[in-house]
C-alpha cells in the first residue's frame, strides 16, 4: 500500500501538479507529519503507522489549512483516510479550503482499524490503495444509552472530572479553526482552577461539533485523561443523522442543515 | 523514580502522597486513571484535597508536615497485622530492628492525633497497602520540601521495603520530577557534591578520572555550596560572584525579600535565561539562553529515560544554547573548550559515567533509554533494584521519629500556609505567564481558604486579604473552597506581584538543604478593597 | 445530548417569543419555573459558598 502512495505522490510532484505532499514521515524513530517537497524525500513516507496500523495519525487537514492560508494559490497533495477526507469535505463546505487547490491521495483502512474506530465510512472516495470494508456499528454510544439516567450522569461526570483543561481536544481537532473560541469565553465557561466547569466545558464543545465532527477520534487519542470524547461526539453526529439525515463530510457537496435559513425540513415541517 | 511511569497502570494499589498529580504531572495521572479502570485502589494523602483525590478510594487529609506520623502509623498497623514481607526484609535489607523498635513503641492514637487522621482510616489504608501484591508509592514536593524532607523520603523507602514493594514491576518509590530535565541536571552533576552519575567529588578515583579526561593536574575535592548556603555566604562577604542559569530564585525561593537583598549585595550577578525574569532584572550581566526548540541535546525525564531533543528553529536574536555560552566563557577564562556539538559532549558523558556507558545518540532514536545502561548491548533498566538487589548491597532501613515543622502555628500566627501550583502555570511563570492563553486561564494569585475561616474573617470570595508571616506580607484575593480544611490556607507561588515566597520559611533540611516551602505559620487580615 | 449525559432534557427549553408578545413570555417563564420546581434541584448545582460574610 505504501508503495502505491509513494508512487502517486512522486508522480504529482514530478508533474508539478502539487507544491508539496502532506503525509506522516518516519524519522529519528518517530512518526510525525511532514511536507514532502521533493521526490527523493518520499523514502521516509509513512501511513501513520508507528508500531501498529493507524496508531500515529495526525490532523493532516489542519496542517493543510495553515499552508493554504499562507500559500492560497499553491496546490498541495495530502494523504487521506476516510476520516481525513470527511474532514476535507467539511472544510470545503465551511470555506476553509479551496478544493481546486487540494489533491487527495486516499487509502482505505483495514478491517481491524475500521472496527476499533467504529467508523461510519472507513475509506475515502477514490481510494488508490487498500480494500474498502463495510462500516462498523456504534457500540460505544449504545453502551452509554443502555445505562439509566443516573448511570449516564455518574459515568459522564466521572469522566469529565478528570479533565485538566489542556485544550488538547480542541487543539488537535482538524475541524476547530475559529479565531475566537467559545471555550475561552468566560461568560460561557468559568475560569479558575481545576476541575473545569462541568459539564459546560465538554457540552459546549460537543454542541459546536454537531455538524462538523468527522469522527477521526484524534481528540480522544490526544486526551491525557482518557475521556471518551469520541463517544460523546459520535452521539452528536447520530442526532444530526436522526433529525436531519445529515452526516458531516460523507457527501462532498452537501450543505449543513444548520446553515440553511428558512422553514424547517419537510419531515419536521408544518 | 525507581520504576517506569507506564508500570503504574498495572499496580494493585497506588499510594499518592504530597503530589497534585493531575495538575502537575497530567501524563502520570493518565496512567493512574488507567490503573483505576484496571481495578487498582488509589490512596491519596495530602493536606489539600486536590483533583486526583476525587478519584481516590481513600482520601487522607493529614495536617501539613505530619507525613512521618502518618507513615509510621501505617507501618505499625502493617507490622502488627503481619502484613509485612519478612522474607524480603531478611534477604535484602538491613537495620530493620531499629525501625521495628520505633514502631513497637509507637502510640497509634497519638500518631493519629498528630496528623489529624482517624485511627480507623490509618488502619484501612495500611491494610490496603500492606495486602497488595503490587503497590506503588508516588510522591512529589509535598514530601520533600520540609525541614525533615529526607526523613519523609526515607520513611517512604521504609514502607516499600517493609512490604517488599520494590525491585518488581509496578511497585517502587516514585518521586515525580518537576521539570522536563531536572533528572538530567542531577545526573550531570548539577549538585554540589557529585560528578556525573552521582560519582562523589570526594572520591579520589572519580576525581582522578575526571582530571585526566579534562587534562588538568587536579580537581577540587571539597563539596560545594547549596543554594541556601550561597545566600548566607553572600551576606558574610565570603561569596562575591554568582552565575544563575535557568532559575528564578527571587520568586521561587523561600523568604524572597531576603533572597533579593542577597542578590543585590553580591558584587557580580550573572543570569542566564530565556526571558528577563525578576532575577535577571537584578543582574549585572544577562546571558540570553536558547529555548528547548532552539537547541539539540538530551533531556532525562522522571523515569530516568534519556531522550533526544532536536532543534526546530535557529536561536532567536543573540541567544545561544547553554553549552555554547559555557564553552565560550570557559575559553576566555583560559581553559579552552572546543566541543563541536552536543553529540560530542554526550560521547564524553557516556565515557565518564558508568550508568550511561551504553548510551549513544544512535541508540537514542525513538523512545530513548532508561539508565542504568552499562553496556552497548544493554537494553536499559525499566525499574531499579531488581530482585531486591540494591545499589549499596542491602536496602538500609532508617528508624525515624516524627518531628514537627520548623515553624508551627501559635496565637499570633494561627494559620498553616502551604503552597503549590495551579494547572495553567509552571513554577515562577517565567514561561507560562508569557503565554496569552495561559494567562487568560489564571492571571493572578489567590489564597484558598475554608468557608468557615472566611466567614470568621468577614471576607467574601474574590475579596482582598492581607497575609503575613514573620518574614513578610502580601495582599491577594481569596478563593473560598473546601479543598482546604479550616486552619489551613493554600496559595500558588507563580505570581511575582503577589509572591507568597516572601512569607515562606527558609529553614531547611539538615542533609538535603531543601527549604520548608510547604509549611509555615501565617496570620490573615481583611484588607481594604 | 443532555439525556445522553444523564441530565433531564426538561431542564433546557428553547422557545421563540417575539418582543411584542409580553404575556406569552411571562407565561412561558412561569411555566418553565413550575416545571423546574417539580423536577427539583439540579445535581450540578454548585456548592461554592461564595458569599459568607
Amino acid at each position: 500500500m505504501i508503495e502505491i502512495v509513494r508512487q502517486k505522490a512522486g508522480e504529482l510532484l514530478n508533474q508539478g501538479k502539487i507544491k508539496g505532499f502532506i503525509a506522516p514521515s518516519r524519522e529519528n524513530g518517530h512518526v510525525a507529519p511532514r511536507l514532502f517537497t521533493r521526490v527523493e524525500e518520499l523514502s521516509t513516507l509513512n501511513l501513520g503507522d508507528s508500531s501498529s496500523e493507524g496508531d500515529a495519525r495526525y490532523p493532516l487537514d489542519k496542517i493543510l489549512i495553515t499552508l493554504h492560508r499562507k500559500y492560497p494559490d499553491d496546490c498541495f497533495g495530502i494523504l487521506v483516510r476516510g476520516c481525513d477526507q470527511r474532514g476535507l469535505y467539511t472544510l470545503y463546505r465551511l470555506n476553509q479550503l479551496n478544493p481546486d487547490r487540494v489533491i487527495e491521495v486516499g487509502i482505505a483502512c483495514s478491517p481491524g482499524l475500521a472496527k476499533a474506530c467504529e467508523c461510519l465510512k472507513p475509506f475515502p472516495d477514490d481510494a488508490v490503495a487498500g480494500d474498502p470494508v463495510a462500516p462498523e456499528g456504534q457500540k460505544a454510544v449504545e453502551m452509554v444509552e443502555d445505562m439509566d439516567m443516573a448511570g449516564r450522569f455518574e459515568f459522564w461526570m466521572d469522566q469529565f472530572s478528570k479533565c485538566v483543561k489542556c485544550y488538547g481536544c480542541r487543539d488537535i481537532c482538524p475541524m476547530c479553526f475559529c479565531n475566537e473560541c467559545s471555550l475561552e469565553c468566560k461568560d460561557l465557561v468559568s475560569k479558575g482552577d481545576l476541575p473545569v466547569d462541568i459539564p459546560v466545558f465538554h457540552l459546549v464543545r460537543a454542541m459546536h461539533m454537531a455538524d462538523r465532527c468527522i469522527d477521526c477520534g484524534l481528540c480522544e487519542e490526544a486526551c491525557p485523561s482518557d475521556i471518551p470524547l469520541r463517544t460523546l461526539y459520535k452521539k452528536t453526529g447520530r442526532i444530526m443523522d436522526e433529525e436531519f439525515g445529515f452526516t458531516s463530510g460523507i457527501n462532498k457537496h452537501e450543505k449543513s442543515p444548520l446553515s440553511i435559513m428558512g422553514p424547517a425540513p419537510d419531515k419536521k415541517g408544518p | 523514580m525507581t520504576n517506569g511511569v507506564a508500570e503504574l497502570e498495572h499496580s494493585d494499589v497506588i499510594f499518592i502522597i504530597g503530589s497534585n498529580t493531575a495538575t502537575s504531572h497530567p501524563l502520570v495521572a493518565t496512567r493512574i486513571f488507567r490503573a483505576i479502570e484496571n481495578g487498582a485502589k488509589v490512596i491519596v494523602a495530602d493536606p489539600r484535597k486536590n483533583q486526583i483525590a476525587d478519584f481516590a478510594d481513600q482520601y487522607i487529609r493529614h495536617k501539613p508536615g505530619t507525613d512521618v506520623a502518618l507513615l509510621n502509623g501505617m507501618m505499625k498497623v502493617i507490622l502488627d497485622n503481619g502484613l509485612h514481607d519478612q522474607a524480603f526484609i531478611d534477604a535484602n535489607t538491613e537495620s530493620f530492628e531499629g525501625v521495628k523498635a520505633v514502631l513497637e513503641h509507637l502510640d497509634l492514637d497519638a500518631s493519629a492525633a498528630t496528623c489529624g487522621v482517624p485511627v480507623e482510616q490509618i488502619e484501612q489504608i495500611a491494610k490496603d497497602f500492606g495486602s497488595a501484591d503490587k503497590a506503588s508509592i508516588v510522591y512529589c514536593m509535598g514530601i520533600t520540601q520540609h525541614t525533615n524532607g529526607v526523613n519523609n523520603v526515607k520513611s517512604l523507602a521504609n514502607l516499600a521495603m517493609l512490604t517488599g514493594n520494590i525491585g518488581r514491576a509496578s511497585t517502587g518509590v516514585n518521586p515525580l520530577r518537576g521539570q522536563n530535565n531536572v533528572q538530567g541536571a542531577c545526573d550531570m552533576g548539577g549538585l554540589p557534591n557529585v560528578y556525573t552519575g552521582y560519582q562523589p567529588v570526594t572520591l579520589g578515583a572519580a576525581n582522578k578520572k575526571f582530571a585526566q579526561a579534562w587534562d588538568v593536574d587536579e580537581l577540587p575535592s571539597g563539596i560545594g555550596l547549596t543554594i541556601p548556603e550561597m545566600f548566607s555566604k553572600i551576606e558574610s562577604d565570603d561569596l562575591h560572584a554568582l552565575w544563575i542559569m535557568g532559575e528564578n530564585p527571587v520568586v521561587s525561593d523561600p523568604d524572597a525579600n531576603h533572597v533579593e537583598k542577597a542578590l543585590e549585595k553580591v558584587d557580580l550577578l550573572i543570569v542566564q535565561d530565556i526571558f528577563l525574569t525578576p532575577t535577571a532584572k537584578l543582574a549585572d550581566v544577562v546571558l540570553p539562553g536558547a529555548s528547548f526548540a532552539e537547541k539539540d541535546g538530551t533531556f532525562v525525564n522522571t523515569e530516568r529515560r534519556v531522550t533526544r531533543v532536536r532543534k526546530a528553529i535557529e536561536p532567536v536574536g543573540d541567544s545561544k544554547p547553554d553549552w555554547e555560552i559555557i564553552q565560550e566563557v570557559s575559553t576566555r577564562f583560559g581553559y579552552a573548550m572546543a566541543y563541536e556539538s552536543p553529540g560530542e559532549i554526550f560521547e564524553e558523558i557516556a565515557r565518564l559515567t558508568p550508568s550511561y556507558t551504553g548510551i549513544s545518540y544512535e541508540r537514542l532514536e525513538g523512545e530513548g533509554i532508561q539508565w542504568p545502561c552499562p553496556s552497548e548491548d544493554h537494553p536499559g533498566t525499566p525499574f531499579l533494584h531488581r530482585d531486591g538487589k540494591f545499589t549499596r548491597g542491602k536496602g538500609l532501613f532508617h528508624a525515624i521519629e516524627y518531628q514537627p515543622p520548623a515553624e508551627v502555628v501559635d496565637e499570633e500566627y494561627p494559620f498553616w500556609l502551604t503552597t503549590g501550583r495551579v494547572y495553567a502555570h509552571y513554577h515562577t511563570g517565567t514561561m507560562t505567564r508569557n503565554s496569552e492563553s495561559l494567562d487568560f486561564e489564571v492571571s493572578q494569585g489567590f489564597l484558598e481558604i475554608h468557608p468557615d475561616d472566611a466567614k470568621a474573617l468577614l471576607v467574601n470570595d474574590g475579596e482582598p486579604i492581607q497575609i503575613a508571616s514573620r518574614r513578610g506580607e502580601i495582599t491577594t484575593r481569596i478563593m473560598v473552597t473546601e479543598r482546604v480544611e479550616p486552619g489551613v490556607v493554600f496559595m500558588p507561588f507563580h505570581f511575582e506581584e503577589s509572591n507568597i515566597n516572601k512569607l515562606t520559611n527558609p529553614a531547611y533540611d539538615p542533609i538535603a538543604k531543601i527549604p520548608e516551602l510547604k509549611v509555615c505559620a501565617v496570620k490573615l487580615f481583611k484588607a481594604a478593597s | 445530548m443532555l439525556g445522553f449525559c444523564g441530565i433531564e432534557a426538561e431542564r433546557l427549553r428553547a422557545r421563540w417569543v417575539s418582543s411584542a408578545e409580553a404575556p406569552e413570555f411571562v407565561e412561558e417563564v412561569n411555566d418553565f419555573i413550575s416545571a423546574l420546581k417539580q423536577i427539583g434541584p439540579s445535581p450540578l448545582k454548585k456548592n461554592t459558598a461564595q458569599n459568607v460574610a
